[in-house]
């Protein structure tokens, strides 16, 4: 007698009776069918958010106040150093007459230690850039910054105007060096500081206080006055 | 993933509560040594007549100075100093002196347009000898006016030995969009460890200074290239100083 055909499903049970029959199905209906893992997608892109965001955040909550942090412990000084150390920074500061420039409030304060002895309102450069169209020349008109000494002190000074004063008026540059000469353009005295800058007066008393000169530093008539008296050669100059 | 989830809130909450601030108290006493370590940098600084910046974290000051006088102080609001969590060590200063590095761009500046020669104006009555009246005007507005304008309110400074400073110039301090802000710049700064720790770098500490924004401005404007930059202690029994231990 043939034996009965095995059912459309075969099953395989090694387990006691009374378990949950495994199933295994053949043909077409073991095609998986795919679906896309959303869920996966959207709670591993959360959570990776989630971690970069943490990161940043234990990254960058780290602080103290400033004062809590403890300063370098120095290994390479001697006992009893620090007092000696800090006399001789005072030491460093000029202790006569110095002057110091703040460019950016058109100031000038003429000192004695850290005593303020005048205040006056100057012009100091526009930070500007000249170009002479004929020869690309380039010129930037900046007060420059950083530490100065009175080099040398004039009465009457007379102006030897440099190219970029013609370039800048649109006229040619003079062959004859007596066309240069402006007598009346720097005022009564001049603090010479080197490389052409100079603290000068100026013609045009209206504009002090405003960023408008060629580098130099301007002065009003009386403050010129007292500034160029007061200074001497090697006077220290601080412009910032 | 919920565990991954809730492990990384408790992380996030861990980093945010975690603010390491200690409380404000009276300055450290400081050692012999470690006040003579920072003075003989202020001296060297003094001693260069270049302008250097003077960091004073008891204060919290920040001066510009010179020859050992001060120029300029800009006032601080408050001061911070940290290390990324990432980075691991100790929160400490890592040298007494530092020197800039950071790229100071130049800043764009204003063409000065060349004057055509024209039939001269009469000059004012009570005019000098010498008075032009196409000087008198000038036709560009001051550069310095606009490079103030154009200077950054919030910009970070590199230093070397590895010091990074952020400086924020922010109106008021408690408001929302500076506490926006802060959090945007410290995720950053958290990003940022993170990526310098993956990639075997060092994670600098940082010291973000809180100014107002025309000081931050004004701050920029003062920088030059090398720069330094010193730690101020006050000397041994001086007023406002830290007790000599």
């Amino acid at each position: 007698m043939r034996p009965p055909d095995p059912p459309a499903v075969s099953s395989f049970d090694a387990r006691p009776p009374g378990a949950t029959p495994l199933v295994f199905r053949t043909g077409a209906a073991a095609r998986v069918r795919f679906r896309f893992p959303w869920k996966v997608l959207l709670y591993g892109f959360g959570g990776l958010l989630l971690a970069v965001l943490a990161a940043g955040l234990a990254g960058g909550f780290g602080y103290r106040e400033l004062s809590t942090v403890p300063l370098p412990r120095g290994a390479a000084v001697r006992h009893g150093e620090a007092p000696r150390l800090a006399l001789q920074i005072a030491g460093q500061e000029p202790h006569g007459i110095h002057i110091a420039v703040d460019t950016i409030a058109n100031r000038l304060y003429l000192m004695k230690g850290t005593e303020v002895l005048r205040e006056a309102v100057c012009s100091t450069g526009t930070g500007g850039v000249l170009t002479d169209p004929a020869t690309g020349r380039r010129w930037v008109f900046e007060t420059p910054r950083g530490t100065h000494r009175v080099l040398q002190k004039i009465k009457n000074p007379v102006w030897n105007k440099p190219d970029w004063a013609f370039v800048e008026d649109g006229v040619p540059i003079p062959k004859d060096s007596a066309e240069r000469v402006d007598t009346y353009s720097l005022g009564d005295y001049a603090l010479n500081l080197g490389d052409g800058y100079l603290i000068h007066g100026t013609l045009y008393q209206r504009l002090l206080g405003r960023s408008v000169t060629h580098g130099c530093v301007r002065l009003g008539d009386e403050d010129l006055e007292a500034v160029w008296k007061a200074a001497a050669i090697g006077t220290r100059v601080y412009i910032y | 993933m919920r565990g991954l989830a809730g492990g990384a809130l408790l992380l996030l909450l861990c980093g945010a509560a975690g603010a390491d601030r200690a409380a404000a108290g009276a300055p450290p006493r400081l050692n012999e040594k470690t006040r003579a370590a920072a003075l003989s940098a202020e001296l060297a600084a003094a001693k260069s007549h270049q302008l250097y910046l003077v960091l004073d974290p008891f204060a919290p000051e920040l001066d510009l100075a010179v020859d050992g006088i001060v120029l300029r102080r800009f006032p601080v609001e408050s001061a911070l100093f940290g290390r990324s969590r990432l980075a691991g060590g100790d929160l400490a200063w890592p040298a007494d002196s530092y020197t800039l590095v950071s790229q100071l761009d130049e800043p764009e500046r204003p063409k000065i347009p060349i004057q055509t020669p024209a039939p001269a104006a009469a000059p004012p009555p009570d005019a000098k000898p010498g008075f032009d009246p196409s000087h008198a005007n000038p036709a560009i507005r001051p550069a310095s006016e606009e490079l103030l304008e154009r200077a950054p309110t919030h910009f970070r400074l590199r230093f070397e030995p590895a010091l990074d400073v952020s400086i924020l110039g922010e109106a008021g301090v408690a408001n929302l969009p500076g506490r926006l802000w802060r959090a945007r710049h410290r995720l950053i700064e958290g990003w940022e460890a993170l990526w310098q720790r993956l990639h075997g770098q060092t994670v600098p500490p940082r010291v973000v200074l809180t100014v107002k924004p025309e000081e931050a401005r004004r701050l920029f404007l003062a920088l030059l290239p090398k720069m330094r930059l010193v730690l101020k202690v006050m000397p041994a029994g001086a007023a406002g100083g830290p007790t000599p231990r």
